[in-house]
């Protein structure tokens, strides 16, 4: 059982509660993942073209944090604990809840723009400080993050939150994409997006020569005559470079990111007072990473990037083998675009040993992980062992019930093609798009024909030139608290993990489903009883 | 056809814009070299209305260059909302700004450029909002013309417009969109509001309000029928003072009628008994007729 014990401040609460709000609008879930000195927040986005990582970090952002990691978990499954990554994530508790849950817990519980100190004291309503506490307690059937809201007069709010149990998604973001870097201040990018209206989808950054700057809104929607005048409004800003920071970006270089992503990170970038977005990013077709942190709070997004007007087959062609190279030089990293790193994961354990055999064996595991929890793998899931594939233990990030078995486990591409284009529209019923793109109504424009398009998204599909999310990268990028943490872990749980395994083993046997309800229907409640 | 030009009073544009989108999507836009002319069609269910604002070209534009075909007229339709948009953000700071009509990926387009200086480093930085536009020929809107009313038999300048918004709201909401709400108003100063719903009654009643003289304002226009008596206003006795003129409109474009009042600094309204419902939301300060906005809703059958 793992202990997790928060306090946080009413401005701390506030800044939860923005963080939430920018979360809530790439994705309806998000994953909380608490570690010895801090609370992970991730969202991904439906179509997988946007990461989002938000780290509170327990010492500044938190009055007191505490998390004592479950000592149960703490094992190495069969393969011995040499695995670095894999000791990292030992232990970690992770969950998944619906942002839209969460949201009204913190809304508005601080009272704005105190003038003084002294005054808040005094302000009446409001709150006091903000206890999150875990219960888990699997023999009841009471698992629930409780949220504990001290008031200034006495009162205490108490919501119990249902979460259910989660996988941690990594963005994968190469050191080499980042070439291209710029840096500015949150508040001045904030009023620039202002500027863009709410219809457009694609924003073009490009430096064409050395002192300007260009974002510019763009749409690759079919407008036909008839509905012309819905064409949204196109905006334009040209900027200075001496607005920037600092600007680094070869010459002639043009990404373009969804808009309304790049402004949601702005606009919460802008709820702080001096902070500094910094993005960096290579060529179209890589991601790019938008980063900046204040007072404890850290904040991470991966956006994939395209090329202006949806690429032809040669402004796609030279990203990809770039993208390969650098792929290449990666182990592991390769074939998964998303991997999903359960625990003890498959996925991380072939990611840095590629040695280890796509094992029978551990796939069990992947499923009835935590056999002690009553917690739910969401119904829709595939079945485990068919969501790992055998080669490179690359799995399907989309836990979508229409990947059949035969589909998820023949072929990667098919999980690739549903849902990790980054640099495509998101599938579907923008594909259609895609398809007539360029039509006459943008004749005279130099962009190739449908087919053309066509095969530039057939070529996608060999899933390289896309966002990779790999749960090897997460390990590469570690902190040094975190292989401290590590260290910690791997004392602690070379000693539970056989016992472990047996527990596993046995849950597998009785239960003959790897999916189980969350709860017990009799003592479900409603989310806010008490 | 072109048409570009330096604004210098952006505000003035985007609030019309701004106003003009609450009745509808898409407004028909006239530039001359003289005014500039916005309409819009409310497309209700079941009544018709339709809002004209007219902006004389001095008070936006300095130096519009225009020149068309047909005698320097361009008639474009335009998206409202957008065209607010683009204009509402630049209304605050902005150095200067200027419109031109281009062409862009095969559409045409009203750009919006606009010079502002940056809080960091006072330069400037150049923002290009590119409006979609269709362009109208001149045979497609030779028949649209501000609608005929009669002399209206009750001229009142409203009450006070956010108390008016307060009490309509509360009417829509009781009554439904599809509600029906009765206006009348009388010579001596009463303007009442009627809502007879299934379930509820309500009148609301103004009394003591400005009856201005019919014409008075320029930009008014009314047809007088023959057997009208032409007797002016001071000759009214009090009988007559006292007759109510009654309209009855949609309760949504009701609601939209007192949006649109908002926008302006002297609103008169004409009740045409039971025929029409004309406002006349004058932009400026009394006696200025640069920025005009009517507002026509005919009034339902009882």
């Amino acid at each position: 059982m793992s202990t997790l014990q928060i306090t946080l401040n009413p401005l701390a609460v506030d800044r939860l509660h923005e963080a939430l709000t920018c979360l809530s609008k790439f994705g309806d879930s998000v994953t909380l993942e608490a570690r010895r000195n801090k609370l992970n927040l991730r969202t991904l986005n439906p179509t997988h073209s946007a990461h989002i990582l938000i780290c509170l970090a327990g010492d500044t952002f938190c009055d007191s944090y505490n998390f004592v990691p479950d000592p149960t978990k703490l094992s190495f499954g069969s393969n011995g604990g040499s695995q670095v990554s894999q000791r990292s994530e030992e232990g970690a508790f992770k969950c998944k809840m619906n942002v839209k849950a969460l949201l009204p817990v913190f809304r508005g519980r601080y009272v704005q723009e105190p003038i003084n100190k002294e005054r808040d004291e005094n302000v009446v309503g409001g709150i006091d400080r903000c206890e999150i506490v875990l219960q888990e307690k699997p023999n009841k059937g009471q698992c629930r993050l409780v949220v504990k809201l001290v008031c200034r007069q006495g009162i205490t709010k108490t919501f119990r939150l249902q979460y259910e149990e989660a996988d941690i998604i990594h963005a994968s973001f190469l050191k080499e994409w980042g070439v291209n870097k710029w840096a500015i201040r949150a508040t001045e990018l904030k009023k620039w997006m202002e500027h863009f209206g709410p219809k457009t989808e694609h924003l073009e950054i490009a430096a064409d020569d050395e002192e300007r700057v260009n974002f510019t809104s763009y749409t690759l929607k079919v407008i036909d005559g008839a509905h012309i005048l819905k064409t949204p409004l196109q905006t334009s800003i040209e900027l200075d470079l001496i607005e920037f920071n600092e600007f680094q970006v070869a010459r002639d270089t043009s990404i373009a990111v969804s808009v309304k992503d790049f402004k949601s990170i702005v606009t919460h970038a802008g709820t702080f007072e001096h902070v500094q977005i910094q993005a960096v990013y290579g060529e179209p077709g890589q991601p790019m990473q938008i980063t900046y942190d204040q007072n404890g709070m850290f904040c991470e997004f991966t956006l994939m990037t395209r090329k202006k007007g949806a690429a032809g087959p040669v402004g796609k062609a030279e990203p990809v083998a770039k993208i390969m190279s650098h792929r290449s030089a990666v182990p592991g990293s390769g074939t998964g675009s998303v991997a999903r790193t359960r625990e003890p994961s498959v996925v991380s354990r072939t990611s840095v040993t590629p040695t280890v055999p796509p094992t029978a064996s551990a796939q069990p595991v992947v499923a009835t992980k935590d056999a002690s929890r009553p917690e739910s793998v969401p119904v829709e899931m595939p079945p485990p062992p068919l969501r790992v594939t055998p080669r490179g233990g690359s799995v399907s990030a989309v836990p979508n019930s229409k990947d059949s078995p035969a589909l998820v486990s023949g072929t990667r591409q098919s999980s690739l093609s549903t849902g990790l284009r980054g640099s495509l529209q998101p599938r579907q019923s923008q594909s259609l798009f895609i398809m007539d793109e360029d039509d006459d109504v943008f004749g005279p424009s130099p962009a190739p024909a449908g087919d053309e398009q066509f095969e530039a998204l057939l070529d996608d599909l060999d899933g390289e030139d896309v966002l990779g999310w790999d749960a090897s990268l997460g390990s590469e990028r570690v902190s040094f608290v975190e292989l401290q943490e590590r260290a910690v872990n791997a004392d602690k749980g070379k000693a539970v993990a056989g016992k472990e395994k047996e527990q596993r083993e046995g849950r597998v046997e009785e239960s003959g489903s790897y999916v189980e309800a969350t709860q017990r229907k009799n003592v479900v409640k409603g989310l806010f009883d008490d | 056809m072109k048409f570009r030009s330096d604004i210098h009073n952006i505000s003035l544009l985007s609030k019309v814009a701004g106003t003009l989108s609450v009745v509808g999507k898409i407004g028909w836009l006239q530039l001359t070299p003289s005014h500039l002319q916005l309409r819009v069609l409310s497309t209700s269910d079941n009544s018709q209305s339709q809002v004209w604002a007219t902006i004389s070209s001095s008070s936006i534009f300095s130096d519009p260059k225009i020149t068309s075909a047909h005698d320097d007229i361009i008639n474009l339709e335009v998206p409202l909302d957008t065209l607010h948009r683009s204009l509402k953000s630049a209304a605050n700071s902005y150095t200067s700004a200027s419109i031109k009509l281009t062409k862009k990926e095969g559409i045409p387009r009203l750009s919006v450029i606009i010079t502002t200086e940056t809080a960091a480093s006072m330069n400037h930085a150049k923002i290009v909002q590119d409006i979609p536009v269709r362009v109208l020929s001149p045979q497609s809107v030779a028949h649209l013309c501000k609608p005929v009313v009669p002399r209206p038999g009750c001229a009142v300048i409203l009450p006070p417009l956010n108390q008016l918004k307060g009490i309509t709201d509360r009417y829509v909401k009781m009554v439904g969109v599809n509600g029906r709400i009765v206006v009348e108003g009388n010579n001596n100063g009463v303007l009442r509001m009627k809502l007879d719903a299934e379930a509820v009654k309500v009148e609301s009643e103004w009394r003591g309000l400005m009856n201005p003289v019919v014409g008075e304002d320029g930009g008014m226009e009314w047809e007088d029928n023959e057997g009208d008596d032409e007797e002016g206003e001071e000759e009214l006795n009090t009988q007559e003072k006292e007759r109510f003129s009654k309209v009855m409109v949609d309760s949504r474009d009701w609601a939209k009628v007192v949006r649109v009042s908002a926008a302006g600094k002297r609103v008169i309204a004409w009740l045409c008994n039971n025929h029409s419902l004309v406002v006349y939301v004058f932009m400026d300060e009394e006696g200025d007729n640069q920025a005009t906005i009517n507002y026509y809703v005919s009034s339902m059958v009882v």
